[in-house]
């Protein structure tokens, strides 16, 4: 995925912690955990809109475009 | 009450029907022309069916792969594990079997025997494995959308 989450750098900067986030975005501290790891393939305005009230910020605080890596397409199994 | 539950249930018990039908077929395969019943067969023929053996013994091997991947993919859908990359795999090594019984077959029909009977299984096999074919690549677009749904935050 090119689009890179900030989300940890954001959480540094606040002093927040993941399970502290979590609760107050209404999120589970796993699906935090993906979305903190770039795992997620994508996030919802609702959740985001939450993440940015949460830590006082903007979306392109949260959100980084990657412009050095190759995308990703989606791969088949084989024949 | 009939639950899909019960309906996974009744599929893998018809699976294990198959194998031992397979089984058996295999077992008494050589002595068909002894007990078959209809004398225009193949199977009543014993010189035909010397020469059409190997080609039958390969297609019970293929269908018995076809079938212990079927049994596996059953057991994932009762365990409520359909849309996976196993599940995917499975359907696409079934498909390739339906596939070689498909090769056997036209290959016996044009170099040993042709018997009408040869022909449509040939032609079911090949019907079969384009039908697979098409389901594989539904669920293996099911598993892309699936995997992009749970990776939703």
């Amino acid at each position: 995925m090119r689009i890179l989450v900030n989300l940890d750098i954001m959480m540094a900067k606040r002093r927040v912690s993941a399970g502290d986030l979590a609760a107050r975005v209404g999120i589970t501290p796993a699906n935090l955990s993906i979305l903190k790891n770039n795992k997620a393939k994508a996030i919802r305005f609702s959740t985001l809109e939450a993440l940015c009230e949460a830590l006082d910020c903007q979306p392109g605080d949260l959100l980084e475009f990657d412009s050095k890596t190759e995308g990703t397409s989606k791969k088949t199994g084989g024949v | 009450m009939w639950n899909q539950r019960r309906s996974v249930v009744l599929s893998i018990v018809c699976t294990w029907v198959a194998v031992a039908a397979v089984i058996c077929f295999a077992i008494f395969l050589p002595s068909a022309p002894k007990w078959f019943p209809y004398p225009e067969s193949i199977l009543t023929n014993a010189a035909l069916l010397t020469r059409a053996l190997p080609a039958f013994y390969g297609c019970c091997a293929a269908v018995m792969v076809s079938l212990v991947f079927l049994l596996a993919l059953l057991h994932d859908i009762r365990r409520e594990k359909v849309f996976t990359t196993s599940n995917v795999m499975r359907l696409r090594v079934i498909a390739w079997c339906s596939f070689a019984v498909f090769a056997i077959l036209i290959l016996t029909a044009f170099f040993e025997v042709v018997t009408p009977a040869l022909l449509t299984i040939a032609l079911a096999a090949g019907f079969f494995f384009l039908l697979l074919r098409v389901i594989k690549n539904v669920i293996e677009a099911a598993r892309l959308l699936k995997e992009e749904q749970d990776l939703t935050i």
